[in-house]
């Protein structure tokens, strides 16, 4: 049976929907929350989310690491395969968007400056994460190597919340955090986490419907 | 506005690419 034929499934996509809808409206039609940057400013309400999206998502993968582990449930591989694939997916979308941000706001796209790096390298990681899965070879064996490499890439992404202020002033170019965030004008801070909602309403989605797959190509 | 655009079309564009190649893979499962 089809994964929207269920009807929780089918509330789960509307509601997805119908919250992306709303999202990508306020994108276009709201005022930037920094007016000096112009209409490109409201990227910061898809980009931030994203990322923030990206980064659950690897938390999950780190999860069912875990649990895949202790119980040796290939229901939990399959949903930290699907949280991986989700969230690199995420990842791929934060890598572009930042620069198509950052040439209007900066002048350039890609400064090698920390935030922008250890993403990228939380990226390359997971692009290994997924060479060990095609080619790792005994797929018991694989699952267990791929739960043992997901915990430890998760360990990437404090580092780069945090590589704002491990490094120099002199290297970055990212706000610090909650810099963006301003107590007297709070509505960029709700459209924010209301971005970041729809997100997760959205990725969640995703995952369900991927382990469904991964979980029909067990089977057949 | 057209850097804005082309955020909002590359990212909701991917997700829905996504969405269209995972109905796809469903099909082939279904089928075989």
């Amino acid at each position: 049976m089809s994964f929207f034929n269920y009807r929780n499934n089918l509330i789960h996509a509307a509601v997805a929907a119908a919250l992306a809808t709303i999202n990508i409206f306020i994108v276009l039609t709201l005022d930037p929350p920094n007016l000096a940057q112009g209409v490109f400013g409201n990227i910061f309400y898809i980009h931030v989310p994203v990322a923030w999206s990206a980064f659950l998502l690897y938390f999950a993968v780190m999860v069912c690491g875990i649990f895949f582990l202790t119980k040796k449930s290939i229901e939990w591989d399959h949903r930290g395969l699907a949280c991986a694939e989700v969230g690199t997916l995420f990842m791929f979308l934060v890598l572009t968007t930042g620069p198509i941000w950052a040439k209007p706001a900066w002048g350039f796209f890609w400064p090698w400056e920390p935030r922008l790096t250890t993403s990228l390298v939380l990226f390359l990681i997971f692009l290994g994460y997924f060479m060990l899965r095609q080619f790792g070879g005994n797929p018991e064996q694989v699952s267990r190597y791929a739960a043992v490499v997901g915990i430890l890439a998760f360990l990437d992404v404090p580092l780069i919340f945090l590589s704002v202020k491990f490094w120099l002033p002199e290297m970055q170019s990212h706000p610090q955090v909650g810099q963006y965030f301003d107590s007297a004008n709070p509505l960029p801070t709700y459209l924010v986490i209301f971005s970041f909602i729809s997100l997760l309403v959205l990725s969640s989605l995703m995952v369900r419907f991927r382990t469904n797959i991964l979980s029909m190509k067990d089977a057949s | 506005m057209e850097y804005l655009i082309t955020v909002v079309v590359l990212v909701y564009g991917a997700i829905a690419g996504w969405f269209f190649y995972q109905l796809q893979q469903q099909k082939i499962l279904k089928r075989s």
